[in-house]
């Protein structure tokens, strides 16, 4: 009860606050718009001789909305000036507004003269087209006169001018892909990749972001770096600039994937995946492609790359693409955006947990580049805290992370990106003694670092798009518990990509490509047996000197090369059929697998049917075959995807999605009575996933997510349920900008307790002075369902015409003592709960220069 | 690999509750067992025909309590762990008293590396145990012990002899600690350090697997008031030193818990050399 009245309590002050924000702040005011465009006038001789040009000028437009005065402010001559001087001068404007009134107000305005546009490739037997719309991502209202190039692979050029509406059209395009370049007045520079299929119009949506602060209008100009999300596509996809403000993460897009359909829980403080009822080591997170081994840093305080740098996170939940491979539960693929090109930027955000930085810009026409590093510095105040709060705990994480990137774009059709990422994570916890005398036997120390070089190269053709990469690096983790258990890894790993995409006909699209990834160094282990973790709820590990494993494997190689190819096939314009094939040999077991994948999707209007079949192989983890501490006889785990659903899109920024899924698993690696791993474990896992999004791009944006889902496994004699299956699953974040800079968000959950298997009973183990539990049936019991609030405010404004930002992120914001898991008296005779991470306030500044 | 981090995270932050400590005698409980061989006690590894006797050492929080008890031995499948038989029980204990124990022969053709003496004891009633879940419990509804031991058996010579800590000296920051001494603490006096000093020679060398091995020693020290610090304390395989002190801190009950008389506060000490050797000794102090 006291719990529900803190609940209670902590929404009435946020409806009173956010109530009274509203009715004290008056309306926000609103710039003047374009309601009546006048083409000037192209000057003869510059029109003859293709030149083309762009007049900056600027405008006093009265309250009625006519052009009082307007001067050119950056004189270009050949007659552009008074052309575009004698146009804007019959412009029309809705009036700027304060407080809801209209006033008079002065812009500038670029007005750019396009020579007609000519066709320089060969007249293609069939075209295609784009049409768009460009829109304020400020606002959601419509851009117009804002000059679209629209570049060919073969490098033919389009320019086209939005109309009032925004909207702009370019007909008779050669199939193929094609570059959108924008470059609106206040706003930030924009490129994009389309694909033009004959006889089809591609229609985008493009949402451009402020490239400077408004203080009047509240827009912050650091997040406009991220760049939106470029396409309506059905698929779903988080983008930087909507992940860095969901309440709960402290900004970091990867935690956000955490709330999204189909995504459960994770036990708070452990940095976790858990897609679709499966293992967290079952899915697997990429960065541009190259698989990750460390999405968290320890403590799951935050991933491990700095979120400003992020272009979009996209969650395949299940019936993944052929593309990816090694895994059967799902996938994360983030995506890092290019530098900035238009000038140098620079920022900083400084909160309670870290602080991180960025630099990045071009370098010249063809070369841009960006820098990103972060420390956590929790641990210059993490122990005064303990020792404040009478813990008996001393603990001392430290984590630091580096982005590095430099691009070189030769020309429209070659692309260049060498990337430099790592990690770096130490954690030591000691049972204090008063005395100061702990000793190894209190201590735990973990290390973890990883570093990446990448080089990608990105060729495109009219019809064909080449990527290559190669990615290459060290990891390194070692941890010495309690002077039970020591241990660690120190290998290279490289993993290699070759992506082909090409659009063979106006009907078939196929893309087919090979990945290696190959893994060769040291692992060590010195402690006792590790048992089966999943499904054992003795996780507690017992000191014997004379049952110790022995581990010390040089020179280990994992090779695990691949080959896949996928063809889409459209027969009619509504269907879309792609199956894929990939195969798979992984050298630490010997093994070859091929597993097909096929999915369809059918368009009624605004309503998208789709479904998916695909079979999948991991391989077992790189300890579980080494000789000593695994099985050299172990296989790969399988497992069958199936999934069928519905998309609706309402309305441009509306959406809604429901799918079914069922997965099988099979050859599960498990452990036999003889403490020996065998792949003779099942699972199955189905359930459904509703979700609701209102895309970004007004004042309120945000989303509903429901899953319902059952994850059971079975280790050879009966079914039990998985560790993490979480029956229901409820998230609804949303975030409101209340004008004047301030925005608000919240994310509420609410999700059914893990199981548990409950403890019946222990036996006196006279041998070491210890009572070991008896337990009952696995996970026959369930924790209390949880619920937790996540409140984020910030406030945009100004110093020194620099933007600044501070922001207040409250996790768990009504402190509700969720429990995580139980301690037992040392005879187990007594129990209390283990609560999760309490109310944390994490109080930040971000700026950018 | 990683995933260890989480569970041992859990593992040294568990330790943070409000639970009873496991040093506090605040109920009657049994801290360990001790192996006799009946024809040579300081022996604790029997040898296939002999006789043995099985102790249970037990502390109470006021008088000790007639204990009763079900105890039996049977060939064990694994030296440690959940007490797992491995053959027909050969000794069998059914009885009541001040001190629990089993004694039995060891069959002469036992070829099994360790027996395993499992059962219950209750302070009060006569233990129960569910064959099927393997539950114990009191008849008179009162908690039950299920306790369970592995006991080396002495085979090709090998032995092992128990460490005396009854013989060792005592200290009570830094002053003898003799048995039925009971010197004088003021209540709240805190980090005071109690423990016994063990020669070198207490840790016996023998070989395992063909490598030479020193015993380490594993202290668990007991109270029926105050706060200990440390559930054990060491004195590691690889300590050179000619005599260690082995030792916890240990606070005084405060001024509001400690009754005008006084309090007398009994410390119990067992002592391990975690292959089956086990020696205990009681020491008190009276808190003012």
């Amino acid at each position: 009860m006291r719990h529900l009245r803190s609940t209670l309590s902590a929404f009435l002050f946020a409806a009173l606050v956010t109530g009274a924000a509203a009715r004290a702040e008056p309306a926000p005011p609103t710039p003047p718009s374009i309601t009546t465009f006048v083409e000037a006038e192209y000057p003869a001789a510059a029109q003859e001789a293709g030149r083309e040009a762009s007049v900056e000028l600027e405008i006093t437009i009265g309250a009625d909305g006519k052009v009082i005065d307007a001067r050119v402010v950056t004189p270009v001559g050949d007659g552009f000036d008074e052309a575009a001087l004698a146009a804007v001068e019959q412009f029309v404007f809705a009036p700027a507004t304060k407080d809801g009134q209209p006033i008079a107000a002065r812009i500038r305005y670029r007005y750019t003269f396009t020579p007609k546009p000519k066709v320089v490739a060969p007249a293609p037997v069939i075209t295609g087209r784009i049409e768009g719309t460009i829109l304020s991502r400020v606002d959601g209202s419509a851009m117009s006169s804002v000059m679209v190039v629209v570049t060919g692979a073969d490098g033919s050029v389009y320019r086209v001018t939005t109309d009032e509406s925004g909207t702009f059209s370019v007909d008779d395009l050669p199939a193929g892909k094609y570059r959108i370049a924008i470059d609106a007045l206040d706003h930030a520079a924009f490129a994009q990749d389309e694909d033009v299929i004959a006889g089809e119009a591609a229609a985008v949506t493009y949402r451009l972001s402020p490239a400077t602060t408004r203080e009047d209008t509240g827009t912050y100009g650091a997040k406009a770096t991220i760049e939106a999300p470029v396409r309506e596509i059905t698929r779903r996809t988080l983008e930087g600039d909507e992940l860095t403000k969901i309440a709960g993460t402290r900004g970091d897009p990867l935690r956000a994937v955490e709330l999204l359909p189909g995504v459960a829980r994770p036990p708070s403080g452990v940095g976790m995946l858990i897609v679709r009822g499966s293992s967290p080591e079952d899915s697997q997170v990429f960065l541009d492609g190259a698989p990750v081994r460390q999405l968290y840093h320890m403590g799951g305080l935050t991933s491990f790359v700095n979120g400003a740098l992020l272009k979009k996170v996209d969650l395949f939940p299940g019936n993944f693409s052929a593309r990816y491979g090694r895994k059967i539960g799902g996938i994360i693929e983030a995506e890092l955006r290019d530098p900035r090109t238009d000038r140098f930027h620079a920022g900083l955000d400084l909160n309670m947990i870290d602080v991180s930085a960025i630099a990045e810009g071009p370098l010249s026409d063809r070369w841009s580049f960006a820098l990103g590093g972060r420390r956590s510095h929790i641990d210059a105040w993490i122990g005064s805290l303990l020792r404040a709060t009478d813990t008996p705990v001393a603990a001392t994480p430290v984590y630091t992370d580096w982005q590095a990137m430099a691009v070189y774009k030769a020309d429209a059709n070659n692309k260049l990106r060498v990337i430099g990422y790592g990690s770096t994570d130490r954690l030591d916890v000691v049972i204090a003694n008063p005395s100061g005398a702990s000793t190894n036997r209190d201590r735990v120390g973990v290390d973890g670092t990883f570093h990446r070089l990448r080089v990608d190269w990105t060729r495109t053709w009219p019809k064909l798009e080449q990527v290559i990469s190669v990615t290459g690096g060290t990891n390194r983790f070692a941890v010495n518990a309690l002077e039970l258990v020591e241990g660690g890894v120190d290998n290279l790993e490289v993993f290699g990509r070759a992506d082909w995409r090409a659009t063979l006909s106006k009907m078939v699209q196929l893309s087919w490509g090979l990945d290696i990834q190959h893994a060769q160094g040291d692992l060590w282990y010195e402690g006792p047996h590790v048992p089966q973790g999943e499904g054992n709820p003795n996780k507690m590990f017992t000191r014997d000197r004379f049952d110790t494993q022995v581990v010390d494997e040089k020179g280990a190689v994992w090779f695990r090369p691949a080959a896949y190819a996928e063809t889409t096939v459209t027969p009619v314009k509504a269907l879309a059929l792609t199956a894929g094939v990939r195969s798979d040999y992984f050298s630490d077991v010997s093994k070859w697998t091929v597993d097909p994948r096929f999915s369809a999707r059918y368009v009624l209007g605004a309503t998208t049917l789709k479904g998916g079949i695909g079979h999948f192989s991991q391989p077992p983890k790189e300890e579980e075959t080494m000789k000593g501490f695994g099985n050299p006889n172990l296989t790969v785990q399988q497992a069958m995807h199936y999934s069928l659903g519905a998309e609706h899109q309402l309305n441009e920024r509306v959406s809604f999605g429901l799918e079914g899924y069922y997965k099988s698993l099979d050859q599960m690696i498990v452990e036999a009575p003889s403490q020996m791993k065998e792949n003779t474990g099942h699972g199955r896992i189905y359930g459904a996933e509703l979700a609701a999004r209102w895309q970004p791009g007004g004042a309120f944006s945000g989303f509903l997510s429901y899953t319902l889902s059952r994850s059971e496994r079975n280790d050879g004699d009966a079914w039990r349920l998985f560790d993490y299956d979480q029956t229901h699953i409820l998230t609804a974040s949303s975030s409101y900008k209340l004008g004047g800079g301030w925005e608000v968000g919240g994310t509420f959950r609410l999700v059914s307790g893990n199981p548990e298997t409950p403890v019946t009973g222990s036996v006196y183990d006279a041998d070491i002075d210890a009572y070991r539990p008896l337990y009952g049936a696995v996970n026959s019991a369930r924790s209390t369902t949880f619920h937790r609030l996540d409140l984020r405010v910030e406030k945009q404004f100004r110093v020194g015409g620099y933007p600044v930002a501070g922001y207040l992120d409250l996790q768990n914001a009504y402190n509700r003592a969720n429990r995580e898991s139980t301690d037992y008296s040392f005879d187990y005779t007594q129990r209390s709960d283990i609560p999760g991470l309490p109310l944390i306030p994490s109080l930040g500044i971000k700026g950018e220069i | 690999m990683t995933k260890l981090v989480p569970l041992l995270l859990l593992a040294a932050t568990a330790c943070t509750s409000s639970l009873d400590p496991a040093t506090l005698i605040a109920r009657d409980r049994v801290l360990g067992a001790k192996v006799t061989v009946d024809t040579d006690p300081s022996r604790a590894w029997p040898a296939p025909g002999e006789a043995a006797t099985i102790t249970w050492l037990t502390a109470s929080p006021g008088d000790a309590p007639d204990f009763s008890w079900t105890l039996a031995a049977c060939p064990a499948a694994t030296t440690t762990g959940l007490p797992i038989c491995d053959g027909d029980v050969f000794a069998h204990s059914q009885a009541n008293g001040p001190v629990p124990a089993l004694a039995m022969t060891v069959p002469a053709d036992m070829e099994a590396r360790s027996i395993v003496v499992l059962g219950a004891i209750c302070a009060s009633g006569s233990p129960v145990i569910d064959p099927q879940t393997f539950e114990a419990s009191c008849d008179d509804g009162s908690h039950a012990d299920l306790v369970s031991q592995h006991v080396f058996l002495a085979h090709d010579g090998a032995t092992n002899h128990h460490p005396d800590l009854a013989g060792a000296p005592f200290v009570l920051d830094g002053a003898a600690w003799e048995a039925g001494d009971c010197p004088e603490i003021a209540a709240g006096t805190e980090d005071i350090v109690l423990g016994a000093e063990l020669a070198a020679a207490a840790r016996e060398t023998f070989t395992f697997e063909g490598a030479p091995w020193r015993e380490e020693l594993q202290l668990s020290p007991f109270a029926n008031a105050g706060e200990l610090d440390q559930r054990y304390a060491y004195i590691e395989a690889d300590d050179e030193r000619p005599s260690s002190l082995v030792a916890v801190e240990w606070t005084a009950p405060g001024a509001d818990e400690v009754p005008a008389e006084g309090l007398r506060v009994t410390f119990h000490f067992v002592i391990r050399d975690m292959r089956g050797g086990v020696d205990a000794a009681t020491r008190t102090l009276c808190v003012r």
